[in-house]
Parts: structure tokens; C-alpha cells; sequence
């Protein structure tokens, strides 16, 4: 519990730290927002990368994504964390992205695995992280940009529901029905297509 | 946060209700107890998509930096000139405005005004054969008050000829 009320702590307190660079970058203190962007970098990157499945399309989405925060600075309410927003202009470039990619190259880079034997191992196959990222951009072809977003957002990058809810412009409700529905979808594709990295007896 | 505590938020978990703090504190106990990731997995086979990339990925952070800090001067100095250019449409358009209003008033105030007749103008005249008494027609020709006045009505070579001057009714004759 200890543990826990520090990590506390110490995310508020760089929270904090983000509002006063970002008043700073507001008067117009580009290394004030330099050391946003460096703080903040690395998770926008990741996130973008695995909504669109494509690092190098995420990388320029999230270059994007902080020249935007720079321009509109001015509309930026210090009650959001900085994250949060800049996670927000990211997501809706990314959505962007995803619905105008042409919906025919979305089912071409989705296909049929064949299954091999039906006696797989009675353990679940450990994935590499590669693997799993492999897998995760094959299935999530068939999410919406929303379910997408939502399920990245929430359980792949760990945010807590009313800061996806925010990010997304949504209230938590919503973001619920887009990760549950995403769990849903991604469940069954898993059990046709990957049934030997799943548990047996597990949920289908 | 021990494997039997993380255990008993499974259900919490999986219904997205975990408190944020604690939350972090079960992903950081999955991404290092096979077991317990597992067992999650088991109750919902999606968490292997989600608690299996909980790695963070590794990026350069000082060429990004650059490159959006690149990006941001490119985008102020985009502002100037989209702020300059207005500026010098303002100044020509200001300038021929004033030309123009400048024009205008010369012409109204200073210049001599010219008439000019535009088309043919059909007006009344005064009957053939009338004393000096009777008023001469007006009228107006380009917005200008002149005065006709008939001189002849032609002798009997050119019966239906006509002279008309036009005068500044000013200038009483």
C-alpha cells in the first residue's frame, strides 16, 4: 500500500509539473514544450503504433499530434492532464487515419490462419511480444476506429476509464461498450484463428 | 500486491471497476506472474493482446524532439507569412481606396463639368411662331439641368430641322 500511495504521489506531482511547462510553452518557451515532448514521447509513439499498427505511421502521426498541441496551447484547460490531451489529439489523427485507409486493404491484411492439429498443447504457447504485436494489428483490422482506440487506450496502454473517456471525447459508459465489445470480437477471432495460445478450458 | 490479492480483483478487472492506483498494480503483478496471467487469461483470452504488449517500446527521443520542434518553427513561420501576406493585401487595398476616393472628390469638386448628350433626346418644343415670353424647354440630359433653346424650325427647304444648345442654366441667356 505504501508503494502504491508513492506512485500516487509521484504521478500527481508530475502532472503538475506538465501544467506549469505547458503555461511556460504558452507564453512561449519552446523548451518548456520540448521537455513535455520528451516526457510524453514515448507513450504517445507506442499508443499511436498500436492503434495503427505501422511504427512508422505512428511516429508521424505523433510528430503531428505535438505540433498541434503547440498550435492550439491557447484551448488547452489545465484541469485535463497535458497527457491526456495530447493522448486525445493523437487518437482522433489516428481514427482519422484508420477510416480513411480503404476498407478492401483492411480485409486484404486479414486472413484465414489454418489451424493446424487439433491436439495442441495442453499449456498455451508463450508469445513473443513481437508475436503478440503481430497478432493484436492482424485482429484489430476488425475492430472499429472507436473499439480500437478504446481497447488500446484502456487495456493495452493502462489508462484509467475517465482519461480514455476524455481522450475520446465520450463519457466512460461509452468507453466501456467499445472495450467490452473489442474483448468480445477479439475473443472469438483468438479461438478461431489462435486457439493454441489459449488456455484450455478457458472462455470462448 | 500479492498473487492471492490480485486474484480477488479478477472480476473488478474484467468489469473495468478497479480503482485507477490499483489497477496499475495488478497490470505491474500480471506482466510478472506467469501464473496469475494465466489465470486472467482463462476468464478473458483478449488480456493476452493487452497485458502481452505491456512493454514499452523503445524510441529514439532526441531525433523525435527535433523533428517536432522542426515542425513547430516551420508552423510559426507559415503564421508570419500568412500574417504578412494579409498585411500587404490590406496596404493595396487601402491604397487603392484611397486612390479612388481621392479621384472621386476631384471630379465633383475642382474639375469643370462637361455635358454630354448621350443619346438623342426627344423633348417638346415650344410651338412654332411663340413671343420671346415663352419659357424654353428643359431638360435634362446626363443628370445635368440644361436648357434647349429652339432657334429655327428650319425654313421651307428643311421644315422639320432643329438646333438645340445646350447651356448651363446658370447662365441665363
Amino acid at each position: 500500500m505504501g508503494v502504491l500511495r508513492l506512485l500516487v504521489r509521484s504521478e500527481v506531482s508530475a502532472e503538475r509539473d506538465d501544467r506549469e511547462l505547458a503555461a511556460a510553452a504558452l507564453k512561449g518557451d519552446e523548451d518548456a514544450f520540448a521537455s513535455l515532448v520528451r516526457r510524453h514521447q514515448a507513450g504517445v509513439r507506442r499508443c499511436a503504433a498500436r492503434i495503427l499498427g505501422d511504427d512508422e505511421e505512428a511516429r508521424d502521426i505523433a510528430q503531428v499530434a505535438f505540433v498541434k498541441a503547440w498550435e492550439n496551447l491557447a484551448k488547452y484547460d489545465p484541469a485535463w492532464s497535458f497527457s491526456t490531451w495530447v493522448y486525445r489529439i493523437a487518437s482522433n489523427l489516428a481514427i482519422d487515419v484508420l477510416r480513411s485507409r480503404d476498407s478492401r486493404d483492411r480485409t486484404h491484411q486479414t486472413h484465414l490462419r489454418l489451424v493446424g492439429d487439433s491436439e495442441g498443447p495442453t499449456a498455451p504457447r508463450d508469445l513473443a511480444e513481437g508475436e503478440v504485436k503481430r497478432i493484436f494489428a492482424e485482429l484489430a483490422n476488425l475492430l472499429s476506429p472507436s473499439q480500437r482506440v478504446a481497447f488500446v487506450l484502456r487495456e493495452v496502454e493502462g489508462h484509467a476509464t475517465s482519461e480514455v473517456a476524455q481522450a475520446m471525447g465520450c463519457t466512460e459508459a461509452t468507453v466501456r461498450n467499445h472495450v467490452f465489445q473489442a474483448r468480445t470480437l477479439l475473443r472469438r477471432e483468438l479461438a478461431t484463428r489462435y486457439p493454441e495460445y489459449l488456455p484450455k478450458g478457458g472462455k470462448r | 500486491m500479492g498473487c492471492e490479492q490480485v486474484r480477488e480483483r479478477l472480476r473488478g478487472f474484467l468489469d473495468l471497476e478497479l480503482e485507477s492506483a490499483v489497477e496499475s498494480a495488478v497490470r505491474a503483478h500480471l506482466a510478472s506472474c506467469r501464473e496469475c496471467r494465466e489465470a486472467y487469461i482463462a476468464a478473458e483470452p483478449s488480456l493476452l493482446l493487452s497485458v502481452g504488449q505491456a512493454q514499452p517500446v523503445a524510441v529514439d527521443d532526441a531525433t523525435f524532439v527535433a523533428s517536432v520542434m522542426g515542425g513547430i518553427h516551420q508552423s510559426r513561420l507559415d503564421a508570419f507569412e500568412r500574417k504578412h501576406a494579409m498585411r500587404r493585401y490590406l496596404a493595396v487595398a487601402a491604397v487603392a481606396v484611397l486612390s479612388l476616393t481621392a479621384t472621386l472628390a476631384y471630379r465633383v469638386t475642382v474639375a469643370p463639368t462637361t455635358t454630354v448628350a448621350v443619346a438623342p433626346t426627344a423633348v417638346p418644343l415650344s410651338p412654332v411662331g411663340r413671343s420671346a415670353d415663352v419659357e424654353p424647354a428643359f431638360v435634362e440630359v446626363e443628370g445635368e439641368g440644361v436648357r434647349l433653346y429652339q432657334v429655327a424650325t428650319g425654313g421651307t427647304s428643311t421644315p422639320n430641322v432643329q438646333v438645340a444648345f445646350v447651356v448651363d442654366p446658370s447662365l441665363e441667356l
